[in-house]
């Protein structure tokens, strides 16, 4: 199930044709499933579940960072669009 | 880049990464590194064109992808579907910018300055590749490394053929020289190290002068008048990079010759030569101005007073593939 959500994830990446934003929701949407892999896994296996913390922590540094590039993109082009004319 | 105290320690956290994520056990170790690797390269893509840094969008997209993709086809590994063992390999790949991933790369290349370009060249091809030969999956995945090898090889020859500008050219060029560095990686042979070693002196080189002069473009070259010395460093560095005898860059392609002449790798290894010899007819064209005697020249003086580092890259490329030879004549048996 956690396979279907991440390759879903990963498909979405692709096919997004008009704003940069959508990709960087389908990056997290991809985190998202992986995450969820993180923290049920443990569960199932009866182990400790510490190293969700440390990947989402990191991710949230990856989405930051992409947040900011858009803003630098969307200063200059005034949209957030991968083609403007 | 490194004068102020944030481009040091973002240059530090980007070679910390690739420490990490080549000296971890599990694919965690590996991602994390991966990810500071990425997260302190951005700055620097961005310090080259301040106001939009379009590139660092494109560049950040596809690693970002890239390393999720990778560690989620490691983290589930455990059930040891034949997928995954594909789908790491094709993560690494779209990392590296080899083929069949090649084109975010020409995008990126094209968009930074001349030093930004180098570690892009570079520092950033080293921890893929190192993870691509210690994952040891290239038993099972070798379809798509010999994929990867041929392609990048003639994409890389004759993709170049119709460019202009430099930093294209080489990114073209790095394109082919992936196709080298993997010939060992797949018989999981070391001596692809020894061939980015040397690639990345070649290219250090090359990139070096063209810095200086701040060359971008082809048709540049032919309006910048500088002593004979340095033409003919340039020249040379273009023709050791494409790979001609008695100069540096012959010797890494010798290796991977002479270890692939005796085994099934034939096939591939005949498109790497034919496709070199491509690759050397647009480097050859890229040094063509050092050719002319009479040319036009600009009505300014360019002072250009950098010998000592002219000298010595003459001095590598044409004594350091003799001495390399006999330097390593254990890696030839």
């Amino acid at each position: 199930m956690i396979y279907f959500m991440f390759m879903m994830a990963f498909m979405v990446f692709f096919l997004v044709f008009k704003h940069i934003l959508s990709s960087l929701i389908s990056l997290e949407f991809m985190a998202l499933a992986m995450f969820s892999m993180f923290s049920l896994s443990p569960m199932l296996l009866k182990s400790e579940m510490y190293s969700s913390f440390l990947f989402i922590s990191i991710v949230v540094c990856e989405a930051a960072l992409g947040l900011s590039l858009i803003i630098l993109w969307v200063r200059k082009k005034g949209n957030d669009l991968f083609i403007t004319f | 880049m490194l004068n102020s105290f944030w481009g040091f320690m973002f240059f530090m956290g980007m070679l910390s990464g690739v420490w990490i994520s080549i000296h971890s056990n599990s694919w965690f170790g590996v991602w994390a590194g991966l990810e500071l690797n990425l997260i302190c390269f951005i700055p620097f893509i961005i310090q080259g064109d301040v106001v939009c840094s379009e590139p660092s969008v494109k560049y950040f997209l596809v690693q970002a992808c890239a390393s999720f993709l990778l560690f989620f086809s490691g983290v589930s590994m455990m059930n040891y579907m034949g997928v995954m063992k594909s789908l790491i390999t094709i993560s690494l790949l779209m990392k590296l910018g080899a083929a069949p991933f090649y084109f975010w790369y020409l995008w990126v290349g094209n968009s930074l300055k001349w030093i930004q370009f180098l570690s892009l060249s570079t520092i950033q091809k080293i921890s893929p590749l190192v993870l691509l030969f210690f994952s040891g999956l290239n038993k099972g995945s070798e379809v798509l490394i010999y994929l990867s090898i041929i392609v990048g090889g003639v994409v890389g020859g004759i993709g170049g053929i119709n460019e202009a500008s430099l930093r294209k050219l080489l990114v073209y060029s790095s394109l082919n020289h992936m196709g080298w560095m993997m010939m060992p990686l797949m018989v999981e042979n070391e001596l692809w190290l020894v061939y980015f070693f040397f690639y990345c002196l070649m290219l250090m080189m090359v990139v070096w002068i063209l810095y200086l002069l701040k060359l971008y473009y082809l048709n540049q070259m032919f309006s910048v008048s500088i002593s004979w010395i340095a033409k003919l460093t340039l020249f040379v560095s273009f023709l050791s990079l494409g790979g001609l005898p008695p100069l540096l860059g012959f010797f890494p392609k010798f290796i991977v010759i002479e270890m692939s002449s005796g085994s099934l790798m034939l096939f591939s290894l005949f498109f790497l030569i034919m496709s070199s010899v491509i690759t050397l007819f647009y480097y050859l064209r890229a040094s063509l101005s050092v050719l002319m005697l009479n040319y036009s020249k600009v009505k300014f003086n360019f002072t250009f007073s950098e010998k000592f580092s002219m000298i010595l890259i003459m001095i590598m490329t044409m004594i350091g593939g003799v001495m390399s030879i006999m330097f390593f004549q254990s890696f030839l048996q």
